[in-house]
């Protein structure tokens, strides 16, 4: 063969394999258009039942029987659809979607789908597992938090958050250490556990990873766990970890015992750190007692800004007595730089109660 | 029975609400935008507004400032619905002059009864 015959062979060879590969591409396009065409068309058809299922009060048997009884084909084309009103409605409609999902099964097939080897088809098994609070999968779902792929990590946490079994308390705190859940993705999870996730809370504040005892000890505060206010003191008084105590003195002021304001007020003294000492003074506004307005008034001319700022703050949540120290100190009994402060705080309530924040007098 | 406005982007919630409301009774226009939604109001006047707040465009919290700022709509019974459960965005919403919240999930019955009871509450 000459090389002119092999260049033409050659050529010839390519157009064919480029025509080819054309035909392959152009026909994957029409069919995945006519399957989308055929989806749409039997999701129109299906969709009315759906509706009707989830915003029906009464009588939704027969139209269960039918969203039961639906072929492979149409079941997928509303699939989705049926997956999300399930996450954004509560009440009967909840109720009948998830009477509709165990009658089709879908449970058992998402627990199946787990085990799949593509991440998508994992973590979608996960959020319709969590939708439907099955609580058989925590098992499983405990196991995903140490899947290779975030997304599928992020799904089986969120979906332990909404099965809310306490059994996951533990090993959703313990996949924060490395950051292999986003933190408020594990917070959301156990405050959905709520009062319940206490003792794995409680554990975790022991952890040898900071990350799990500073979560531990925000979610203990938010979830209003008064018997654990000696734990969060001895976090903010001894934990090597200054986002722990700051955490920790946050949390002691959603608790706000006569326990957590001496806590507090002893945090906001020179030993601790400029930050655990802010937060302290902030959390002092959230407890809200008046015995807290003398310590308040000693940092309003704090040279950490933060300090006396969060102090004046708090100051204005205290009712009168924090009011009049505050005035007192605008009118500059304690210095400059408190004074600043006061002004600041005393136009931010003014403002929020509806009032024209005073002119402050003018300079000698 | 009176004519209220839906404005929300997830046709399926959309469809919801307006089978659940039109179960009750009402005449509903349905939008799936912001911008659509304060179109629709100066044409049609619903007696109530129902607004989704995550919406593309422009926010069912915008919508919000745009109906209190205009004379004709200032008055008009506006409920927000959104997925954001967080105190500051209730705030948000109420103080752009919204009658009442609807968090998502929600329940269309309590939907229902809640859209009766601002537009009763407009009324009296």
């Amino acid at each position: 063969m000459t090389s002119v015959q092999l260049v033409s062979v050659t050529l010839a060879l390519l157009l064919l394999a480029v025509s080819v590969l054309g035909a392959v591409i152009v026909t994957g396009r029409s069919v995945r258009r006519a399957r989308q065409r055929r989806d749409a068309r039997l999701a129109a058809e299906v969709r009315p039942l759906l509706i009707r299922l989830t915003g029906g009060d009464e009588d939704v048997e027969e139209v269960l029987r039918r969203l039961a009884a639906l072929d492979r084909r149409r079941w997928n084309a509303v699939r989705a659809s049926a997956v999300g009103l399930l996450g954004k409605v509560s009440g009967q409609g909840n109720a009948a979607l998830t009477r509709l999902f165990e009658e089709r099964g879908v449970a058992r097939d998402a627990v199946a789908d787990l085990s799949r080897r593509g991440s998508v088809r994992r973590a979608r098994a996960a959020t319709v597992l969590g939708l439907l609070r099955h609580a058989e999968a925590v098992p499983d779902l405990t196991r995903l938090l140490a899947d290779r792929h975030p997304e599928v990590r992020t799904a089986a946490a969120r979906a332990l958050g909404r099965i809310a079994e306490p059994q996951a308390a533990g090993p959703l705190l313990d996949c924060l250490a490395g950051g292999r859940v986003p933190s408020d993705v594990v917070v959301q999870a156990l405050i959905a556990i709520g009062p319940a996730a206490r003792p794995a809370l409680t554990k975790a504040m022991a952890h040898t990873a900071p990350e799990v005892r500073a979560i531990a000890a925000e979610v203990l505060g938010l979830i209003g766990s008064v018997g654990s206010v000696s734990a969060l003191i001895r976090a903010l008084t001894l934990d090597p970890s200054s986002d722990v105590r700051t955490r920790a003195a946050r949390s002691l002021g959603r608790l706000g015992t006569p326990a957590c304001l001496d806590a507090l007020t002893d945090a906001v003294g020179l030993t601790y750190p400029t930050a655990v000492r802010a937060e302290a003074a902030g959390a002092l506004g959230d407890v809200g007692a008046p015995a807290a307005v003398p310590a308040l008034r000693a940092l309003l001319a704090d040279h950490h800004y933060r300090v006396a700022h969060h102090a004046a703050r708090s100051l204005t949540r205290l009712g009168g007595p924090g009011t009049e120290t505050l005035r007192e100190a605008a009118d500059g009994a304690l210095g400059v730089r408190a004074a600043a402060h006061a002004r600041e705080a005393l136009a931010v309530l003014a403002l929020a109660e509806g009032r024209h924040p005073a002119r402050p007098a003018p300079a000698p | 029975m009176a004519i209220v406005l839906v404005a929300e982007d997830d046709p399926d919630i959309r469809d919801l609400i307006v089978f659940k409301l039109r179960q009750s009774g009402h005449t509903v226009v349905p939008v799936g935008d912001g911008r659509s939604a304060l179109g629709k109001v100066r044409d049609q006047l619903p007696d109530i507004v129902l607004l989704d707040v995550m919406m593309p465009g422009m926010s069912g919290i915008d919508v919000c400032r745009e109906l209190r700022r205009d004379q004709q709509t200032a008055d008009l019974p506006i409920i927000l619905l959104t997925a954001r459960a967080q105190e500051s965005d209730v705030s948000v919403g109420l103080a752009a002059g919204a009658d009442d919240y609807i968090v998502k999930p929600f329940s269309p019955r309590v939907l229902a009864d809640r859209v009766q009871s601002v537009l009763t509450r407009a009324r009296a």
